[in-house]
């Protein structure tokens, strides 16, 4: 029988056909894409099978290339997010060995006094001499004033969570102004706001940046110790091509995308030009060793960064200075920062 | 015995009145304040009072306790120097240099004890 069948000439040509076409497909099976099926005869219908069966291979050959493209994508952005993240710990890291140094000096002194003061209420108490309220009341102070740096020193160095939901901003800077409505008063200060923003709604975490909002106007007041006015403007504007805000951010942004923008300005002291770029450094401060800590600016940087946005700062000698908050108006996925995942 | 007069420079109001109060207890020691590096060097020179000795924060706004103790030390005061708050276990070039020209260092924070040893020990003739 089976010599019979060898004998007929289609029969043996479907036969080596097929030894081809089986062969072809085991290559396919363990993943070689290269053969290419060739009829072995004239005869058309094998002609069209041989042609099917090499688009079938290219076809799969091409699914399975995208599908490692897919995957190598995947693993680079993967790696690019890690070491994005990294990268962002370590600026964090840097920041925290800066304070770390000047928060010995922060803490160190308030104790120097506490220890000093010690010495005196002793000796004070050997001579039988009264101890005075004002001078325990010195003594108390520095150990607060100890105390505030440190915790000042854990805010800045916790991985903030972001607690994120859409805000009406222009409700939570009325809010803000209110919060440091006393001290306005007190100092003789002018609060005007300017809301152009026609959609105000952002993404953002309330408290945090009702912090960032409270610090900066506390600083605008303490800028104008003999009064004057503080504006808050808002406006929505597309990002201008080479903002600051891609070099941080640099997948976050498109170009021209639509950002709100927050001007906060005093008509107060200025800061000079050598102090203006230090603003933002941990433990920075013009401000006496009693009343400021240099904490402020660079938490609300740190705060408006993980928001994907920036914060900037122009001022003029004796005119005033002017900080502007850029924030998204659309949603951003934040995981990059850490801000998802709390206290990494 | 003749009172040792003293400097003292902080710009912590409240390091300059416990200190003073301390030194000044003690019955040995007079004690002028100043609360800048600029004030201080302004009363060691400018005023040409005879101190016996000048102690000087070394972390303060404006002019820092190095730049004090360079200034005096290039003027015709002579009085030795001791700095304030510079941590031991420091071993920058700053601290080292510090540490070359000081006639002595304390960190804080000092108990009053310790603050009179250094001191006597940088009296010393």
């Amino acid at each position: 029988m089976a010599k019979l069948e060898t004998q007929d000439p289609y029969r043996e040509l479907v036969k080596q056909q097929i030894i081809a076409i089986n062969r072809a497909l085991t290559k396919v099976m363990y993943g070689d894409f290269t053969p290419v099926v060739r009829s072995v005869g004239k005869d058309q219908d094998l002609e069209y099978l041989c042609i099917m069966i090499n688009v079938a291979i290219n076809a799969a050959r091409n699914a399975v290339k995208e599908r490692q493209q897919a995957q190598e994508l995947e693993k680079v952005t993967r790696e690019l997010q890690d070491v994005q993240y990294q990268l962002a710990k370590s600026e964090k890291m840097s920041a925290i060995g800066l304070v770390a140094a000047s928060v010995a000096h922060e803490v160190k002194n308030p104790l120097g006094i506490i220890v000093q003061g010690i010495s005196y209420l002793k000796t004070c108490l050997e001579h039988g001499k009264t101890i005075s309220l004002t001078d325990l009341d010195k003594i108390e102070k520095a150990a607060t004033r100890a105390d505030e740096s440190v915790l000042s020193l854990l805010d800045l160095s916790r991985w903030q969570k972001l607690d994120v939901h859409q805000e009406d901003i222009h409700q939570m800077i009325e809010e803000s102004l209110n919060l440091v409505a006393h001290v306005r008063k007190q100092g003789n200060v002018q609060a005007r706001t300017f809301f152009e923003a026609l959609t105000p709604m952002l993404w953002i975490d309330r408290r945090q940046m009702t912090q960032v909002l409270v610090n900066l106007f506390l600083n605008a007041m303490d800028a104008m110790p003999t009064g004057g006015e503080l504006s808050v403007k808002t406006h929505i504007m597309p990002l201008p091509t080479g903002h600051a805000i891609f070099t941080h951010c640099p997948d976050n942004y498109a170009e021209r995308e639509n950002v709100f923008v927050c001007d906060i300005q005093d008509t107060g002291m200025g800061i000079s030009p050598e102090n203006i770029t230090h603003v933002f450094e941990p433990l920075f401060s013009t401000k006496p060793a009693t009343t400021g800590r240099g904490l402020g600016l660079s938490i609300c940087k740190t705060i408006v960064e993980n928001h994907l946005g920036s914060i900037e700062l122009k001022s003029y000698i004796g005119k005033g200075t002017q900080v502007s908050i850029v924030l998204p108006t659309e949603k951003k996925s934040l995981k990059i920062l850490g801000a998802s995942e709390g206290d990494r | 015995m003749k009172k040792r007069k003293i400097l003292l420079i902080d710009d912590e109001a409240d390091i300059l009145y416990f200190v003073k109060m301390n030194l000044e207890a003690t019955g040995k020691y007079e004690v002028v304040t100043a609360d800048s590096g600029e004030k201080g060097i302004a009363i060691a020179i400018a005023k040409q009072q005879d101190f016996d000795l000048i102690i000087t924060d070394y972390k303060m706004k404006g002019m820092d306790g190095k730049k004090v103790m360079d200034i005096l030390k290039h003027s015709l005061v002579k009085s030795p120097i001791i700095i304030f708050s510079i941590y031991h276990d420091d071993n920058s070039k700053i601290t080292e240099s510090i540490r070359k020209t000081a006639d002595g260092l304390i960190s804080k924070p000092f108990t009053n004890e310790k603050l009179i040893e250094v001191i006597e020990q940088a009296l010393k003739p």
